[in-house]
């Protein structure tokens, strides 16, 4: 046994003598990390452990006198924050179940609202538009990114740090101003898409962007995708450069390619990211209001109407204010819910394939 | 045949990436040179570089448009806002990863809660407790939603910030007889100036783009914001395009500018503040 392992030892030595100094290298650079994750020797500290025990006590007096100016420091900024989100949340539960105009008189309906919500056709086309479009927001933002992501690893790939930049701009725009943007797009008349097509002579795929119900719910998903893969982008990005090197290293030496190391490295590396990253995407898309509000307000007709646009305009413009709160409070669920589900879904898969 | 697979792939990975980069930035520069022509010009081609540099949209947009009302009410909210963030977030945050007391789980769990909040969902209940308290159409109506929606996340950004800044400086102040808030103010405050920079940087993006809020809850036309201002763009002047992007280009400057120079800043902050939420 003891001799075999010294052939094999020696078999190493030769092997690493004739493969030179790919093999060489790395094996330093691990020994120079095993140094490096040793426990350094325990220096002397000197800082509050030193002190004697008389300082500390004066030191603990003082944090304990300063108790009330600590309350009154806290307590704007907490009182500010309960009464501007805390208490909003709590009422809209209450009057969602007022039937009210926002000036008569209130009375107490109970469950009523959502009653009505259940048999709401408008209601119902909202949701699904709502979650149609976080669906595409998901593939098309999450999805987008994690390609890119992946390409960034690649060598081939120029001018990493100029695309990164340039894909997360959009990002701090405001979506007002997206909406207007993308409206000129796609105008039909002077609309950036259109001439673009008719200069590439594909008149045929010419349409009416904004005013085809068929295509609407895409239309309008694409500026926001557009926007927020620069978000998704820098996110996993970040994640990947936290994954150590030598892992690539590795599976480089093995002759890994970089599709192979994409799907069986970074992939796994990155799941929990991932997985926030989708959750983030669907919730965030849950309550899309500016682009669309901006590009369609709803229309043509009902066709590209959302939750969060239905709740306003019950509440402001039909002055329904309870049924708005009940609306109002669906959202809160439908978002909560979703992150849930996919906190589930994603979670048993991850471990499954780890 | 390695070398044209090579170049292949090359093509395949490089090219559709940079067609997504031009298509993000594009659009803005479209709409800055766009909002430099006559709307005939416009008309004829909107995709032409302007024959001549043709200030009179943006001169328009001030004085028919108000355009200065609306810059003056979006830049208003966002220092005032911005100023108290950085004051709250700061004290907020240090305290909390510093001093124990009674009720700092509560304080703790509230704004940890408060992240998963959709915000969009406060928007009825919210104009219903102002209008009972007659907060609706202030000037300072704007600020307590802006301010409070920015707190969770600055403040978790500062408290984890504070919370890798070694004790000993604030035992040396102590000792030599600094009380707390001047260790606050003069030691601590400086040491964070970066974690503060990005939290303003945020604060301001956030309160700049901010629309919904705005729209619902101020319906002065002396109070309200320039995201709000460029809707009312499109009903008053529903054909002059130029107009319209002269206004677009201006609202978005700032914004580009503070990008330039901060991107770096911005992009940590927003990757925190996303894996943190």
């Amino acid at each position: 046994m003891r001799a075999k392992r010294r052939i094999s030892a020696r078999l190493g030595d030769i092997l690493q003598r004739m493969l030179g100094p790919v093999e060489t290298g790395s094996r330093q650079r691990l020994r120079v990390k095993a140094q490096r994750c040793r426990p350094a020797p325990l220096q002397p500290r000197y800082g509050l452990m030193m002190l004697p025990q008389r300082m500390r006590l004066m030191l603990e007096r003082n944090a304990k006198r300063n108790l009330p100016l600590i309350y009154a420091l806290i307590g704007v900024p907490f009182l500010l924050y309960i009464f501007i989100v805390i208490v909003p949340l709590c009422i809209s539960i209450f009057y969602s179940l007022l039937k009210w105009d926002g000036i008569g008189p209130q009375s107490f309906v109970g469950f009523k609202n959502f009653a009505t919500m259940l048999k709401d056709r408008n209601f119902w086309l909202s949701t699904t538009n709502t979650l149609i479009i976080s669906l595409y927001c998901v593939l098309g933002q999450v999805g987008v990114a994690l390609v890119i992501s992946f390409l960034m690893t690649n060598r081939r790939l120029k001018l990493k740090e100029f695309h990164r930049t340039v894909i997360f701009f959009p990002v701090v725009l405001a979506p007002v101003v997206i909406g207007f943007v993308w409206k000129f797009v796609y105008d039909q008349n002077f609309g950036l898409l259109n001439t673009l097509l008719r200069a590439l002579g594909l008149q045929s795929w010419i349409r009416l962007w904004l005013d085809d119900t068929s295509i609407i719910l895409t239309t309008i998903s694409i500026p926001v995708m557009w926007q927020y893969i620069g978000l998704y982008l820098v996110i996993l990005m970040g994640a990947i450069s936290a994954v150590p090197t030598e892992i690539y290293e590795c599976a480089e030496i093995d002759g890994a390619n970089w599709y192979q190391r994409s799907m069986k490295i970074t992939l796994p590396m990155i799941w929990d990211t991932l997985k926030i990253a989708i959750i983030l995407c669907a919730s965030g898309t849950m309550k899309i209001y500016d682009h669309i509000y901006i590009m369609t307000n709803g229309g043509p007709g009902r066709s590209s109407s959302v939750l969060a646009l239905y709740c306003f305009k019950t509440t402001f413009d039909n002055s329904n204010f309870g049924y708005g709160a009940t609306i109002s409070v669906m959202l809160l669920v439908f978002s909560l819910l979703i992150s849930w589900v996919i906190q589930l879904l994603m979670g048993s898969y991850g471990r499954k394939n780890a | 045949m390695k070398k044209i697979t090579g170049a292949i792939s090359w093509f395949f990975i490089n090219v559709p990436i940079m067609l997504l980069s031009i298509t993000c930035i594009f659009p803005v520069i479209w709409l800055g040179y766009s909002s430099l022509k006559t709307s005939t010009e416009f008309n004829l081609n909107s995709f032409s570089l302007p024959s001549a540099l043709n200030f009179d949209n943006y001169r328009q947009a001030f004085q028919t448009a108000k355009f200065d009302v609306y810059l003056f009410n979006s830049a208003f909210n966002s220092f005032i806002s911005l100023a108290l963030v950085l004051l709250f977030t700061f004290v907020v945050g240090y305290l909390l990863s510093r001093y124990r007391f009674k009720g700092r789980g509560l304080v703790y769990g509230v704004f940890l809660a408060g992240i998963l909040v959709p915000v969009y969902a406060l928007i009825v209940p919210m104009f219903i407790m102002f209008k009972n308290v007659g907060l609706l159409n202030t000037r300072i109506t704007l600020l307590f939603p802006y301010i409070a929606f920015e707190l969770p996340i600055a403040i978790f950004l500062v408290d984890s910030y504070v919370k890798g800044i070694s004790k000993e400086m604030e035992d040396a102040a102590a000792i030599d007889g600094a009380g707390m808030l001047r260790t606050m103010f003069t030691i601590i405050l400086p040491i964070c100036r970066p974690v503060l920079s990005t939290v303003v940087i945020l604060a301001f993006m956030h309160t700049w783009n901010e629309f919904p809020f705005a729209q619902m809850l101020v319906m002065k036309a002396a109070y309200k914001t320039v995201p709000v201002g460029l809707t009312s763009f499109t009903s008053q002047f529903s054909v002059d395009y130029t107009l319209l992007m002269a206004a677009l280009a201006m609202a978005t400057l700032p914004v580009v500018v503070i990008y330039i120079l901060f991107y770096k800043k911005i992009m940590q902050g927003m990757m925190a503040g996303a894996v943190k939420g």
